[in-house]
């Protein structure tokens, strides 16, 4: 969110003069030029792009509703029937039963993710991952070099239909919030650019829902105060506002001025893949958690559970059984990661929370012994039994194994 | 080409072939069967590009030639057939086959696309009597595992040692153990390789009590000779567990327990046995053999049957379905189970079958399996 607390908008006797719009036209100091590039159904485009027969048809990707998979990208001709990302696969086949499903290849998704990328690179360096199809560029004081933003914004459109074969929406204005409402404007293969003497033209009649951090629940306390477009929430006595929703009530005054002043961070590059292996450090420690209260109840369990909960609410459990139970670390983290990569299908929402949990559990002398024991699990649970009275005596951080760091470097 | 056929001889025949078509459709030659008629042999081929089939069937040749067809359409063709001659012909893309009554027209394909023999060069060749592999591969092929994630354990292993041929297959839980004495071994004197299960189902159907079968074993692949039939397959790519080292040398206890007496009672028994591992409980004491389960959702269960059991009392858990599994493939009425202790292996032994072995690995027991069952769990919000 923008951090609009304690602005000069907090200040009562300010709230008409608001109303002005939001920046001086005239004034190029401190002006920006974000553009805010969002890939066209990225993922069905890609599909289409290498089966051209697949044109036209509505494409689903994302699980099948047999394995009660959920839809990750539908392409366009699918959302006319009113499927959208996140829904389950089961409920997108009843809105259009001749929809063609199809498997997420990630791996694909991410070369053409890094041609894209490498394109926005070479116009400007302030380039801010968001997602694998979407990105903030910062090309303030790059006119001199390539020209007008619109003029960057057809060039960056016009290669990526050239070199990648897919299009993309780009929005064009003076900070990131608003350049990405602008992206979503034209969807798909649109390019909208919102002049700053055209902020409150572009801004004032659009719904609050469009706002940022403004979810369903914000827009219904917003509705009963009767706020239900931007320029009902610059109106709204700010004072009031505040005694609403707090800090957030602030920054929601912010963006319905146009205001956002967050800078595009070139280092999100990292952070965006980053918060992948983020996942995936979590997962690994989640599984290690697992695994020595296991340990300590002396159990060891057969079926390893893997829950996700994505941004949108919706929930995902995932399960496998292994043959001879285990209370090893390194089993239990396998398997949560393969539950985790090749399970859950939706590589691109970001996730709420992830659980690991473990059942079918037997006493740690039970049960079915194995003529070969894998070398491993007699490897590694004397390093388990170390780790954990090293644990038991130190701090919890005191030692850990090296893959949970490591981790983080085998992404994709 | 034109051929005059027996009608069983074919259908016999095509049935050998078939079980190595391939059944999907990515490569459509595959799912058809080569025919070569010259001198008095026709041969009939077949392959899904991991294994190739050969079968030669003796045949009025009135006209030599080659042609491939639908190896699913000629096989209902010539089963539906009524018996006596068949007459098979081609011009051009057209097969005809004539029975009686009956004409059948079918459409060909090109000759040249059907997949080259491989050229296979054998390390070692062994020679068998087809009652001996079929008695080992009953004896191994059991306890191959439905499934399992090392590939190595998903067929038998041909060990060739000392002037033996060892079988040995094992899904880690059972195993099951038969030597054979070759009538010959040319080309060396021991190798490890171990055959895919699939293969090995086709060579049983195709053997015999009466005979002998040749087995060449090259660098990847198998080849498997009868008479009239050859069979190639690729080996599976591995190392096999160390076998040997699990298998007991000495025993404490030995029992000889009747075979339907003690399985029908552990059938009884497995109405209640344990879920999680189908545990059931065997208790020897002086004269008898207690069977206990005890299914903590349901119930118990307690019966004994007699035996000439007198050392001191031992009690020992199995999976119930390993110890019937066994039951079912040993062939004598008395069997001979050795023991050692309850958490080592057991093996089991049939007088007429001094050569072959079957193992058990039993369920570790714990202070009457109390299973504690909340789950563990950890979640984070992110």
């Amino acid at each position: 969110m923008a951090g609009g607390a304690g602005g000069p908008a907090a200040a009562p006797g300010h709230a008409m003069a608001e109303t002005l719009p939001a920046s001086d036209p005239r004034s190029l100091r401190g002006r920006r030029d974000i553009l805010h590039v969002d890939m066209d159904a990225f993922f069905a485009a890609i599909e289409v792009l290498d089966q051209p027969a697949l044109a036209g048809k509505p494409i689903i990707v994302g699980g099948t509703p047999e394995q009660r998979g959920v839809v990750a990208t539908a392409s366009y001709e699918a959302r006319r029937y009113g499927i959208h990302s996140a829904m389950s696969s089961w409920k997108a086949r009843q809105l259009c039963p001749h929809a063609i499903f199809l498997p997420p290849r990630r791996r694909r998704y991410v070369e053409c993710s890094r041609q894209v990328f490498a394109i926005f690179g070479d116009y400007t360096p302030l380039v801010e991952q968001v997602s694998i199809d979407e990105a903030f560029l910062d090309v303030t004081g790059n006119r001199r070099l390539f020209g007008a933003p619109e003029t960057i914004a057809r060039e960056i459109k016009r290669r990526i239909r050239q070199e990648v074969g897919l299009t993309a929406s780009v929005g064009i204005a003076p900070n990131k919030f608003l350049a990405k409402l602008a992206s979503d404007m034209e969807k798909p293969d649109g390019l909208v650019v919102v002049a700053p003497e055209r902020i409150d033209a572009f801004l004032l009649g659009l719904p609050v829902g469009k706002l940022w951090g403004v979810g369903e629940k914000t827009r219904r306390r917003l509705s009963e105060l009767g706020i239900r477009t931007v320029a009902d929430l610059r109106n709204y006595p700010v004072e009031l506002l505040e005694q609403h929703f707090g800090t957030q009530g602030l920054a929601m005054r912010e963006l319905a001025f146009g205001r956002d002043d967050r800078p595009v961070v070139a280092a999100s590059e990292a952070k965006s893949i980053g918060s992948a292996a983020r996942l995936r450090a979590i997962l690994d420690e989640l599984a290690e958690k697992v695994a020595r209260r296991l340990r300590r109840e002396g159990l060891r369990a057969r079926t390893v559970h893997l829950k996700a909960r994505y941004a949108d609410f919706t929930t995902v459990t995932r399960s496998e059984t292994i043959e001879t139970a285990t209370a090893r670390s390194g089993a239990i983290r396998d398997l949560a990661r393969r539950l985790f990569d090749q399970r859950l299908g939706r590589p691109s929402l970001p996730m709420r929370l992830l659980g690991v949990s473990v059942s079918n559990l037997e006493p740690a002398g039970a049960g079915q012994i194995d003529l070969f024991p894998d070398p491993r699990e007699q490897k590694d649970e004397a390093l388990d039994h170390l780790l954990d009275r090293i644990g038991e005596k130190y701090e919890k951080t005191a030692i850990q194994r090296g893959l949970t760091h490591a981790a983080a470097d085998d992404d994709d | 080409m034109k051929v005059v056929f027996e009608r069983q001889s074919l259908a016999s025949s095509l049935a050998l072939v078939h079980n190595v078509v391939s059944s999907t459709t990515t490569m459509p030659i595959l799912s058809n069967v080569l025919i070569e008629a010259a001198g008095e042999e026709v041969v009939l081929s077949g392959t899904d590009l991991e294994s190739f089939g050969q079968v030669r069937i003796k045949a009025n040749v009135e006209e030599g030639g080659r042609a491939t067809a639908s190896a699913r359409l000629l096989t209902d063709i010539v089963r539906l057939l009524p018996d006596g001659d068949v007459n098979l012909e081609t011009a051009g893309n057209r097969m005809t086959i004539r029975a009686a009554r009956n004409t059948y027209a079918l459409t060909t394909m090109p000759v040249d696309d059907f997949p080259d023999w491989p050229k296979v060069e054998p390390q070692l060749t062994i020679v068998l009597r087809q009652a001996d592999l079929k008695r080992a591969l009953h004896n191994t092929t059991f306890a191959i595992p439905t499934r399992d994630p090392r590939k190595v354990l998903m067929g038998v292993l041909f060990d060739v040692a000392e002037g033996k041929l060892t079988c040995v297959a094992t899904d880690g839980r059972k195993l099951g153990k038969s030597i054979i004495e070759p009538v010959e071994i040319i080309g060396g004197s021991s190798i490890q390789a171990i055959l895919p299960e699939r293969i090995l189902t086709e060579i049983d159907h195709a053997i015999g009590e009466e005979g002998e079968i040749r087995i060449a074993f090259a660098e990847r692949q198998v080849v498997f000779s009868l008479s009239n039939l050859t069979y190639i397959s690729n080996r599976i790519e591995g190392t096999y567990p160390k076998y040997e080292a699990v298998i007991p040398q000495t025993f404490k206890r030995t029992i000889k327990v009747q075979k339907t007496i003690l399985s029908d009672a552990i059938s009884r028994a497995a109405i209640l046995a344990e879920r999680k591992h189908h545990s059931i409980v065997l208790h020897f004491t002086n004269g008898q053999i207690e069977i206990n389960a005890r299914s903590f959702e349901d119930g118990s269960y307690e019966g004994s049957v007699e035996t000439d059991y007198d050392g001191e009392p031992f009690r020992i858990a199995f999976n119930y379905q390993y110890l019937q599994e066994i039951f079912k493939v040993a062939p004598d009425a008395v069997i001979e189970m050795k023991m050692k202790e309850a958490a080592a292996p057991v093996v089991f032994e049939c007088e007429s079958d001094p050569d072959s072995l079957y193992l058990i690995m039993p369920v570790r027991m714990t202070d009457i399996d109390d299973v504690p069952q909340p789950a563990a769990a950890g979640a984070v919000e992110d």
